[in-house]
């Protein structure tokens, strides 16, 4: 009775239906990201389940709320990915021109590196998820854990694309 | 199951160079990181065995000593990883059981993603070091940079899964 009771309950909240304007939560996340530090992680997350929750949202509205600052970095890790990956094709090529072809150059394992990150980022955060329990609580952890790991991600990729490797 | 795991998390990857022996600086690694009260103290000790092994060993300090004594000091974080490795599955498998006997099989999938997790590790660990190498195109410096990679994030991996284990056992 236990275990139906949490699966239709689950099943029941099983997306966060309501899709969140991440439009009034920009700015708040232009001036985290632009500023390159860490404690600002979260802070657009947090403005939006602080308003979410006032009009009613539960913890669904939490892993909303973490998802779109995720999607905010996500966009950005595009961009910068986009830049590097055109640099990285730039270098090979004039490496190429003096040495030869590389066995493998920097663009091909750019694309590999950043497809492994993510797939290791999914399987770190389900494992943070798990770890802290089960069902909502499990839910919650994995989306922190995830907007955690992709503002990391993207702080290391925008200081290579500035700064150089 | 674990042997499988064990022979991925050793043949990851291609050495990149000999490694010298770890013996003259497995005692004052060992030192270092049981010496520390907390997972997050024992970053002070990434570097310190390679440092040491360069600064002891003849020729240390070129390529092929760097790469070398970073190889052998990411083996002892290896070594770390593997042996702390039943002790991880130890929490995820009794947190697993425990569940079990409430809600069956549904819910109870640590010992999977912990696995699954460290899978996924290696591969990235292998992709990422692998493009520190290509970044450096065919200098020498590229095995300097590649080993140095391997051997930090062997030892972030020890760290952040005893992170993760604590509070568990």
């Amino acid at each position: 009775m236990i275990r139906l009771g949490l699966v239709l309950s689950l099943l029941a909240t099983a997306s966060p239906a309501q899709e969140i304007d991440p439009d009034p939560y920009r700015a708040l996340w232009s001036d985290c990201a632009a500023s390159g530090a860490e404690a600002c992680t979260g802070q657009a997350a947090a403005a939006c389940t602080e308003a979410e929750t006032a009009m009613g949202g539960g913890s669904w509205a939490e892993v909303a709320c973490l998802g779109l600052e995720t999607d905010l970095w996500l966009d950005r890790i595009a961009a910068d990915s986009r830049a590097l990956a055109l640099r990285a094709l730039a270098e090979d090529q004039s490496r190429a021109a003096l040495d030869g072809p590389a066995v493998t150059g920097i663009a091909a394992s750019f694309a590999t590196a950043q497809a492994l990150w993510q797939m290791h980022r999914d399987a770190d955060c389900v494992l943070t998820g798990v770890r802290s329990g089960s069902g909502m609580a499990a839910t919650v952890a994995q989306a922190r854990c995830t907007l955690a790991e992709t503002a990391a991600r993207a702080r290391w990729l925008r200081a290579w694309l500035n700064e150089g490797p | 199951m674990i042997r499988a795991l064990l022979i991925l998390l050793l043949s990851a990857l291609p050495a990149l160079a000999q490694a010298p022996d770890a013996g003259p600086w497995s005692g004052r690694f060992a030192e270092c990181v049981h010496g520390m009260d907390a997972p997050a103290h024992m970053r002070a000790c990434i570097g310190q065995a390679a440092r040491l092994c360069m600064d002891e060993t003849e020729g240390g300090h070129t390529t092929i000593g760097q790469t070398g004594c970073q190889a052998m000091e990411k083996g002892l974080w290896d070594d770390l990883l593997n042996s702390d490795w039943p002790e991880h599955r130890r929490w995820a498998e009794a947190a697993d059981a425990a569940e079990r006997e409430v809600f069956g099989d549904t819910f109870s999938k640590r010992a999977e993603a912990l696995r699954s997790a460290q899978r996924a590790w290696i591969a990235f660990r292998d992709a990422e070091c692998g493009l520190a190498y290509a970044l450096w195109g065919s200098g020498s410096m590229r095995n300097i940079a590649a080993s140095a990679c391997e051997m930090q994030m062997t030892a972030e991996r020890v760290i952040d899964l005893r992170e993760m284990s604590e509070g568990m056992r």
